[in-house]
């Protein structure tokens, strides 16, 4: 069989066992060993064992689960509910603050939490409800939530770039570094839109009144001291990595202990918390990394049968120059981003685009970024918007996925326009990497 | 054949949670060994691995637990449209099939795979040098609990395709 036959086959029973709900990674899995047995006999069908093997050895991957858990134990010590109460005290008078509120905590967030679907449902939960009660323009508020927790991709310690630092072989900690530049720009373009869209209508984020906003001095005293820990601790993590003192796997080891501490100091470290977060963090790491086994597995099939290859050759012989190529797997990724969860995306696709990246002259590290930025869109985008889905899961029951999808659309907008900045401007994404100390 | 199905269930929780435990094992180990590369300047030359092969058992044991909460990520925007019988009808066919044919050939796999190592002694060769059946094993007990949740899974829903089990 000639590699376009196998690219044929290979993605298109692929879609199709995915349409009829098949989960993920048994689809991969499968399909991979399927296509091994046909091509090259049962003596061969030993992939599956070493490609999970690989996974297993991984000391970089050991940052996920415990990335995960540092999450999961900040987020059931009630850290969001203070941050959230902090945040709007001080920009409440604004008008549209509670909005411009939510996506600063949906930043800091971020930086606590490695997925974006945990991010998107804290936020939903605790300020949605807020904005709806103060008569913020309904659709403003969903989706800020929704394009805010997705920042949670590119703010470090992002899951996703662990992943594909891992499949790729770029450096983690660089990548880390490579988000934090478009993960502000993408968080100030909303806050931007939703104070000038205030600004215009003030009935679309009424300013809080002053009785909301008073409070103690012993009530702020007692709000900066729980949150200062919490704080001190996502930047103590994410400085050790910029200044080289720890790598990933090391400085989530440490974030996860300082979580435990920061429970425990704000009284929050009970045996249910605990057992929540670790039974929440176990699953977790259960589901991401089948999907990483089985796309390792997908993935080592289709490039040993001259697949990869295929589309790079395919890839770099198209007569669009440089920046047409990089356009177009810009497109690619945002049409699978639509259908395909992104971990799985990232296993399956940036091993067969960095060589064609590199081959270009692209800086590697600016594309690694880039490639998050795609996904990063593509989880809010219809039909499959992984954020939107979650959002629905925490809003009020009269919110429809239409209402949802109507809502994302000028955020779409705003990431778009982030992303072009980015491309046309790599030092928002490679500045910080490159003073990083190595 | 209801008993068996429900202590399958019993079985894959109550792993997923014993297991889960190990990341608090895992974090204090990582800081460990952090302190005393910088305090002492002597890393311990069994904590690399040692952490690595302790969170891959909850890799692999995270498998099952993530199934028996239907935790798996998959494309459910047309499935969740079908009757519950006709999405049961589809699994039966489809999803049970491409589970067993992936989840069969990694326990045949992984039992040939394990069995090589602790008839053979082999050690993983690194200056620590532990045998490398305790990985090799877990993988294998992890493709076992999964094989089994999934057969749970094909029960139900042949029970439920024949209407004899209500679906909540």
């Amino acid at each position: 069989m000639s590699p376009a036959e196998i690219t044929v086959l290979m993605f298109g029973s692929f879609f199709i066992l995915l349409m009829l709900g098949v989960p993920l990674a048994w689809t991969t899995a499968a399909l991979g060993l399927a296509f091994t047995y046909f091509l090259w006999g049962a003596g061969n069908l030993n992939i599956i064992v070493l490609r999970i093997y690989d996974v297993m050895g991984s000391f970089s991957l050991v940052a996920i689960p415990l990335f995960v858990f540092m999450g999961n134990i900040l987020q059931q010590s009630g850290i969001a509910e203070d941050l959230f109460h902090a945040i709007h005290v001080w920009l409440g008078r604004l008008k549209g603050g509670l909005g411009a509120a939510t996506i600063v905590l949906c930043c800091i967030l971020g930086a606590m939490i490695g997925t974006a679907g945990a991010d998107i449902t804290i936020t939903g939960l605790i300020c949605l409800p807020f904005m709806l009660q103060r008569g913020y323009d309904r659709k403003m508020a969903l989706g800020a939530i929704a394009a805010g927790g997705a920042l949670g991709v590119l703010i470090p310690p992002s899951i996703m770039f662990i992943i594909y630092g891992v499949t790729t072989g770029q450096s983690i900690g660089k990548l880390f570094m490579g988000g934090v530049g478009p993960g502000l720009l993408f968080g100030g373009l909303y806050i931007a839109y939703i104070l000038t869209k205030c600004h215009l209508n003030p009935n679309a984020g009424p300013p809080a009144t002053e009785d909301e906003r008073r409070m103690t001095f012993r009530d702020k005293l007692g709000l900066t001291r729980s949150l200062l820990l919490p704080i001190l601790l996502i930047t103590a993590v994410m400085g050790a990595i910029f200044f080289g003192v720890a790598t990933p796997g090391e400085a989530s080891g440490i974030g996860a202990l300082g979580a435990l501490i920061c429970a425990a100091v704000r009284k929050t470290l009970t045996w249910s918390h605990l057992k929540q977060s670790l039974f929440a963090t176990m699953k977790t790491v259960g589901l991401i990394m089948w999907i990483v086994f089985g796309a390792m597995v997908f993935i080592c099939t289709y490039t040993l049968a001259g697949g990869a290859e295929f589309v790079r050759e395919t890839l770099t012989t198209l007569p669009l120059g440089p920046w047409g190529i990089l356009i177009l797997m810009q497109v690619i990724l945002l049409a699978l981003g639509m259908v395909l969860d992104i971990i799985g995306i990232t296993v399956l696709f940036a091993p067969m685009f960095v060589p064609v990246i590199k081959e270009l002259g692209f800086d590697p590290l600016w594309f690694g970024v880039l490639f998050n930025l795609n996904l990063q869109i593509a989880y809010l985008s219809p039909p499959f918007g992984y954020s939107l889905f979650y959002l629905k899961g925490v809003a009020p029951s009269d919110v429809t996925m239409t209402e949802l999808y109507k809502s994302a659309l000028p955020f779409i907008l705003l990431q778009v326009i982030g992303m072009i900045m980015c491309m046309l401007f790599p030092p928002i994404i490679t500045w910080l990497p490159s003073v990083m100390i190595k | 054949m209801e008993k068996l199905v429900s202590a399958i269930d019993y079985i894959s929780e109550y792993q997923g949670k014993i297991f889960s435990v190990l990341l608090l094992v895992v974090t204090l180990q990582v800081c460990y060994e952090v302190l005393r590369r910088y305090l002492f300047g002597s890393p311990t030359i069994w904590g690399l691995e040692f952490t690595e092969f302790l969170c891959a058992s909850m890799y692999i044991m995270g498998g099952a637990y993530a199934s028996v909460t239907d935790a798996h990520i998959k494309v459910d925007v047309f499935s969740s449209r079908w009757s519950p019988k006709t999405r049961a009808l589809v699994d039966v066919f489809v999803t049970d099939v491409i589970f067993f044919l992936f989840c069969g050939v990694l326990v045949w796999q992984s039992a040939v795979w394990a069995w090589e190592a602790i008839a053979s002694g082999i050690t993983t060769g690194s200056m620590w040098d532990p045998p490398v059946w305790p990985a090799r094993g877990i993988l294998f007990l992890g493709s076992v609990t999964l094989f089994l949740q999934g057969f749970a899974k094909l029960v139900r829903d042949i029970q439920i395709a024949l209407g004899k089990r209500s679906v909540i």
